[in-house]
């Protein structure tokens, strides 16, 4: 039995929910609702973790500050096992109003996020002609070959798909159009191009803050002709994060607090030689240190940044010649001008087998580079320097005092970009899956990872953590 | 008791050397002139394209009631296992690019060809009759 002839479909008298849409149109007493899901339950554990503790200092912001390793695909996972972060269930309902007119909303609960339900799809759809379609309203980007989809794992072969392509600066949601045209070239080629824009806004993995990526616009087109699969996508936009995340506000503030320390002594050094007005303006300077830092940082482009461009170019190929299959992407994500995101290349081959038995197993090979360009930290101490100049009433003999202050701050900075930095990263990944019902499949996995991350200090820091996943996929 | 036993079985396995051996006809009402073939079939059932030729809406339909016959269909024209077909068509529901042809039983194919000039079906070639055009042949 085929899982989705299961899918439910039944003319159901829904007027008085869709009505809104056109209140003064009969014809919506009878629309065709659709609903589909899927769900994934998981168990993954580390085999080795390998995890060094190189992050020294700023403990309480090393708690909440993910590093590129904590997460990482594999790395979220440790020896103790984990139960509920790749779990998820989603349900989908597509209410066909008839007259070229379909409504479509999707729902999904990620273990993660404590299985809290969001619409990650709510849109409203129009087909031009039976080959062009505008939806309107939230979809998700279809980024790369399996990110439209990638909440659906039964729908491919991992468990989860390559982070080094799915995970780092990676988004999701688009609250915008989309316009799908679907064509047949002719000797068996077909085409499916899709333009797509609007804005993205939402939580970015070891952002303190939402990415924000306005006025995007992007095209992907596929080409498919029986067993080879091309395409190629481009998307951009102008991008903004207000603050990356805590261990930046900690690198901070640690400056801060030593520099105030140092104008508080010396104003009381000034205010018993008699200069009591003097020492208290430079109270009231430490009093409003902390605004004046917010203000300067919120448009540093070094961990928080508007107005940059973030570019996401990719290319894909897939093989299928029934027992053999292989797949391979090629991407980038450059966001221009900064340093927590910056220029990240990756990509990833898959190539599998499948048995008999209605069984498959796979080999994949990812590998995720950092080449965002080495980041001027001259221009960062510039940059502190005149704004402690500016609080101190630009009394150059006060500067040296400080200096100590600004030293920190900048060296506090420098390291906390660091620590989220990576040089590259491989991930070898050995998949099976189990077709052993219509509406499931089982997945087992086999990753090690070779990674090379940046220490406080820029140095390198070479991990090789391994682990398994157990999963099993369903969809009706 | 033990006479009906046997001719049960005697039955069931007939009925399944029928659906193993039978041939397919791919079928679309007479008065569609389109001219079809394997890989505008493909490309129909698959949601690739929507139309046929003529740029008219084509509606795909598939057969619920003979898992041997779609699973024969789906190898030789789709060229996708089950298991295959079922995460293909995971993939297009969930990304919202298109979903599966509606599934009737195979008379109910028939009778829907035979009276919707867009629609297009597969059946067991014994089947067939002048109600339908046979556009397409699986051996």
């Amino acid at each position: 039995m085929n899982i989705l002839c299961n899918t439910k479909s039944s003319r159901l008298a829904v007027l008085s929910i869709f009505s809104f849409l056109s209140p003064s149109f009969a014809m919506a007493d009878t629309p065709e609702i659709s609903v589909s899901g899927f769900a994934t339950f998981a168990y993954a554990k580390a085999i080795d973790e390998d995890r060094q503790s190189y992050i020294s200092g700023y403990e309480d912001a090393q708690k909440n500050q993910p590093t590129y390793a904590q997460i990482s695909g594999l790395d979220k996972v440790n020896e103790s096992g984990e139960y509920r972060d790749f779990n998820k269930f989603g349900i989908r309902l597509t209410a066909d109003l008839e007259h070229n007119l379909v409504l479509g909303a999707q729902l999904i609960a990620n273990g993660k996020d404590d299985y809290e339900p969001v619409f990650d799809w709510l849109y409203v759809q129009y087909d031009f002609t039976p080959n062009v379609s505008l939806k309107l309203g939230r979809t998700t980007l279809p980024l790369f070959m399996y990110s439209d989809f990638l909440d659906t794992t039964y729908a491919y072969q991992w468990i989860s798909a390559p982070y080094a392509v799915y995970g780092p600066g990676a988004v999701k949601t688009n609250e915008g159009f989309m316009l799908d045209w679907k064509a047949s070239l002719g000797g068996g080629w077909t085409s499916l191009l899709s333009v797509f824009g609007g804005k993205v806004d939402e939580a970015v993995p070891g952002f303190n803050s939402n990415f924000v990526l306005k006025n995007g616009l992007g095209l992907a087109w596929d080409i498919e002709y029986e067993w080879l699969r091309l395409r190629v996508v481009r998307y951009q936009g102008k991008s903004a994060v207000e603050t990356v995340g805590p261990m930046f506000a900690a690198a901070v503030n640690k400056g801060i607090a030593v520099t105030n320390a140092g104008i508080l002594a010396d104003a009381d050094q000034i205010e018993l030689g008699g200069d009591t007005a003097t020492a208290n303006h430079m109270r009231a300077v430490v009093a409003s240190n902390q605004e004046d830092y917010d203000d300067s940082f919120t448009s540093y482009s070094a961990m928080a940044w508007e107005d940059s461009t973030a570019a996401y170019t990719g290319f894909g190929l897939g093989l299928d010649f029934e027992a053999v299959f292989f797949n391979a992407e090629v991407t980038r994500v450059d966001v221009e001008d900064t340093a927590a995101l910056g220029v990240l290349d990756s990509w990833y081959a898959m190539i599998g087998y499948r048995l008999p038995g209605d069984v498959s197993i796979a080999f994949t090979y990812s590998e995720n580079k950092d080449d965002t360009p080495s980041y001027d930290y001259d221009e960062l101490i510039t940059e502190l320097s005149a704004v402690y100049r500016d609080d101190i009433l630009g009394n150059p003999a006060l500067n040296t005092a400080y200096q100590d202050g600004i030293n920190l701050t900048a060296e506090s900075i420098e390291q906390s970009i660091n620590i989220r930095r990576y040089e590259n990263v491989d991930t070898y990944t050995l998949s099976g899956r189990w077709d052993f019902h219509p509406s499931s499949s089982l997945k087992v996995e086999y990753l090690i990872q070779n990674s090379h991350t940046l220490d406080f200090n820029g140095d390198d820091v070479h991990q090789r953590p391994s682990a398994y996943r157990v999963g099993l996929d369903l969809v009706f | 008791m033990k006479k009906i036993i046997v001719s049960l079985v005697l039955s069931m396995s007939l009925t399944l050397c029928v659906n193993v051996f039978a041939s397919i006809a791919v079928i679309i009402h007479p008065e569609n002139n389109n001219a079809i073939d394997a890989q505008q079939i493909r490309s129909i059932y698959l949601s690739k394209t929507r139309t046929f030729e003529s740029g008219d809406k084509a509606n795909p339909i598939d057969v619920k009631d003979n898992d041997d016959l779609r699973d024969k269909f789906s190898k030789a024209l789709l060229r996708k296992s089950p298991s295959s077909l079922n995460s293909y068509w995971s993939r297009m529901i969930f990304s919202a690019k298109g979903r599966p042809p509606e599934k009737l039983s195979m008379s109910a194919v028939k009778a829907k060809v035979a009276s919707d000039k867009l629609s297009i079906g597969y059946i067991d070639e014994t089947l067939v009759d002048d109600s339908v055009k046979v556009v397409f042949r699986v051996e």
